[in-house]
């Protein structure tokens, strides 16, 4: 459930951004509350990893402004940084360290020393095989990599997470970990913005939908709305009108 | 922050068995090099001594053999006696010219493989002794034996780009950097932290051994020496290192970075030499070494036709040689006078090539700027004492020697012909005109102070600067918000 908080923690306000001719953003605007899971659903070229780019600071939009715990990424990318975590599709960590020395150096680059039991004892939360943290990260399937990445995000204590297509080629074993995990960090208090493809996840795990498309937000689902509606056909609703259109 | 990075990067690379192949890599090219100069400088040490030896040999052989030389009765003709001066000064003398390879000589071998390094000297027309190689210029001589210039010029750039190129541009390429700069680290604290180790896999073994190698097996060699060796290193590889992070900072992926340095090695270590090389020779041509013979042979049959007149100009040039007309007679008093009439006749075209290679080397010194492989090479090769400065200079003593010994043998051979002792009585023997050959002038060397190569290093400090400016500035851009390259 959502925590009862209304401290916008990701707040995304008339965010324009082009690329040569092509709208890629027309102006969209959201927040994501602590505590609060935002799927941000559309199809393939709606905008939703141009949004994720200008929040992490990679990317400069055109207008609007972006930022992370009232921090404007614009102005102080720096400290947007520090308030949050980011997990891609593939979480890239360097394959040749083991889980526990990924987490230890990540985790010391953003200026977070623990001891070595402390990352262990991280990486036992995020429901890593005890008999994979010591080894190579190679030999890790996708979705003990997406452990690892939230491992890193929890020492980090990030107010917000972004994700971006995370359950996309999980088996729904992992998908249902993963799920879980994030259900925790929100329980914590942590924001969450999750760009996906993934409907039923989306519909399970996250507290409000924002369904993008064509770089235009289309719609909003939240609270109890979320119960009483047919994400599937709603999606594909927006979707299609928009192709017809 | 770059500690931590600098501590798993030597993680990762060990892991990866980089670490190790650099290592070995480097540490077997320093010891490949270092014996294959030092083999080399030590031959040619050999060669020297044993010159040295021989004429230290010939010349007790001369004063132990003197009681019997002059207990002699039978006939003995003058060219085959070590006791007359007209035999030492044509034909047996034994007075060498030599140039001894420095103790640093191992670093470099430089031109020392096809320039003389010792001359047997003789009473006769310089041109004989002098002039029997083709001088050419530094820069064409670039490439040259696997020696500790050839790998520090020529390998460990491309060990260094090797190593370093997919720096930053791998994580990049990967995600991992994105994740790693939300984590708070900057681009350019990466990728000095992994430059400073890859190159350190490759340098750390590379200097230590050659210096501990050059120090164990080159007495002599002084601690300034391998100061300088090792700074010149170490600025020429710097100067590969700021290059590799300029590319790297211009936000390319792995293979585009590969490509760049690999084409700047290509066009700064061989193309540029090469082009620098044709521009030198075609600017200032080396007059014919056939015409120069051609011209030898003529201005001899001259002197010879003149015999006569050859003389008179000596007598006219040395009037304190010409004390009675007997001289006028003597063959070897004579034979002087037609070498230092050839000597004189040739002059010309003896400057004509000295003035060739002067500007062939003026222009080296200039132009060997537009490469730090050219500029490095013309400051190790003079390091080693084998390059032209050192040359040139045991070049002229090499001349001045050989004048000195004509003038000594001219002198005394003139004298003893006044004296009559070539001819003391009809069919008898010469009188002993050389008694001990420790008057003979020997061959001295002064000891050339060792060059500090201040203006190469200062241009590959400029150069290094330079680079590392233009690529903090382009990674600095890189941390800032919204840098699109950082996405893939």
């Amino acid at each position: 459930m959502l925590k009862e908080t209304t401290q916008a923690v990701i707040e995304v306000c008339e965010l324009k951004k082009a690329f040569a001719d092509y709208q890629a953003l027309k102006g969209i605007s959201f927040t994501v509350n602590a505590g609060e899971i935002l799927a941000l659903l559309g199809p393939n070229g709606a905008g939703k990893t141009t949004t994720i780019n200008c929040l992490l600071g990679f990317l400069q939009p055109d207008s609007g402004t972006v930022s992370i715990g009232g921090i404007n990424v614009q102005h102080d990318v720096v400290r947007a940084r520090q308030q949050l975590a980011y997990i891609p599709e593939q979480v890239a960590l360097y394959p040749r360290l083991t889980g526990l020395e990924n987490v230890s150096y990540m985790s010391q680059i953003a200026g977070i020393s623990l001891s070595r039991n402390e990352y262990r004892a991280l990486l036992e939360k995020v429901q890593l095989p005890a008999h994979a943290i010591d080894k190579a990260i190679s030999t890790y399937s996708k979705g003990m990599r997406q452990k690892v990445g939230i491992a890193i995000a929890l020492a980090k204590q990030a107010t917000a997470l972004i994700l971006d297509e995370p359950t996309s080629g999980l088996d729904p074993s992992a998908s249902y970990e993963f799920s879980q995990l994030l259900g925790q960090l929100a329980g914590q208090g942590v924001a969450i913005l999750m760009a996906t493809h993934d409907l039923f996840r989306a519909q399970e795990d996250a507290h409000s939908v924002a369904i993008l498309n064509q770089g235009q937000l289309v719609h909003r689902l939240q609270g109890q709305d979320m119960q009483d509606v047919q994400l599937e056909s709603l999606y594909l609703q927006h979707i299609r009108r928009e192709a017809l259109c | 922050m770059k500690r931590l990075v600098v501590k798993y990067e030597l993680l990762n690379l060990r892991r990866e068995k980089l670490l190790l192949l650099l290592f070995a890599a480097s540490s077997l090219f320093a010891v490949l090099a270092f014996y294959n100069g030092y083999r080399f400088s030590q031959n040619q040490a050999l060669a020297v001594t044993a010159a040295q030896q021989e004429q230290q040999t010939a010349n007790n052989t001369i004063r132990q053999g003197l009681a019997e030389r002059q207990a002699r009765q039978g006939p003995l003709n003058w060219w085959d006696d070590k006791h007359d001066l007209r035999g030492q000064a044509f034909y047996l003398m034994v007075n060498y010219a030599t140039k001894a390879p420095l103790p640093t000589a191992a670093i470099a071998v430089g031109q020392a493989d096809i320039q003389p390094y010792f001359f047997r000297m003789l009473v006769t027309e310089k041109q004989h002794v002098l002039h029997q190689y083709d001088y050419t210029h530094p820069l064409a001589l670039l490439l040259g034996q696997l020696d500790l210039a050839f790998v520090i010029i020529y390998l460990l750039p491309l060990l260094l780009i090797g190593a370093c190129f997919n720096a930053l541009s791998e994580e990049k390429q990967s995600g991992q950097l994105r994740i790693m700069m939300l984590q708070g680290i900057s681009p350019a604290t990466l990728v000095a932290a992994q430059i400073l180790v890859r190159a350190g896999a490759v340098m750390v073994p590379f200097l230590l051994i050659s210096n501990l190698c050059l120090w164990l097996f080159s007495p002599g060699i002084t601690f300034i020496s391998l100061l300088i060796f090792s700074l010149l290193v170490l600025l020429y590889t710097g100067f590969w290192l700021a290059l590799t992070a300029w590319v790297i900072s211009l936000g390319k992926n792995a293979a585009n970075n590969a490509a760049r340095l690999v084409t700047a090695w290509l066009g700064l270590v061989i193309i540029v030499p090469a082009v620098l090389n044709i521009l030198i020779m075609t600017l200032n041509p080396s007059p014919s070494r056939l015409v120069y013979v051609d011209q030898m042979r003529s201005h001899t049959d001259k002197v010879n036709q003149q015999a006569a007149q050859t003389l008179a100009n000596f007598f006219q040039d040395h009037p304190e040689l010409a004390k009675t007309g007997t001289a006028t007679n003597d063959y070897a008093t004579s034979k002087i006078a037609k070498i230092l009439a050839v000597e004189q006749a040739m002059q010309p075209f003896d400057d004509a090539f000295v003035k060739v290679l002067h500007k062939q080397n003026q222009q080296a010194g200039w132009l060997k700027h537009l490469s730090p492989a050219t500029l490095l090479h013309a400051a190790l090769i003079d390091l080693a004492g084998n390059g032209q400065l050192r040359h040139q200079a045991f070049m002229q003593e090499v001349q001045q020697h050989h004048q000195k010994l004509q003038t000594y043998f001219a002198s005394r051979i003139a004298l003893a012909a006044q004296n009559g002792d070539f001819a003391p009585c009809s069919g008898c023997n010469a009188r002993v005109t050389l008694a001990d050959a420790s008057d003979i002038p020997v061959f001295s060397s002064q000891a050339s102070l060792l060059p500090i190569p201040y203006g190469a290093m200062l241009m590959l400090v400029l150069l290094i600067v330079l680079l590392t400016f233009a690529s903090t500035k382009a990674l600095s851009k890189m941390h800032q918000a919204q840098s699109q390259t950082v996405l893939v």
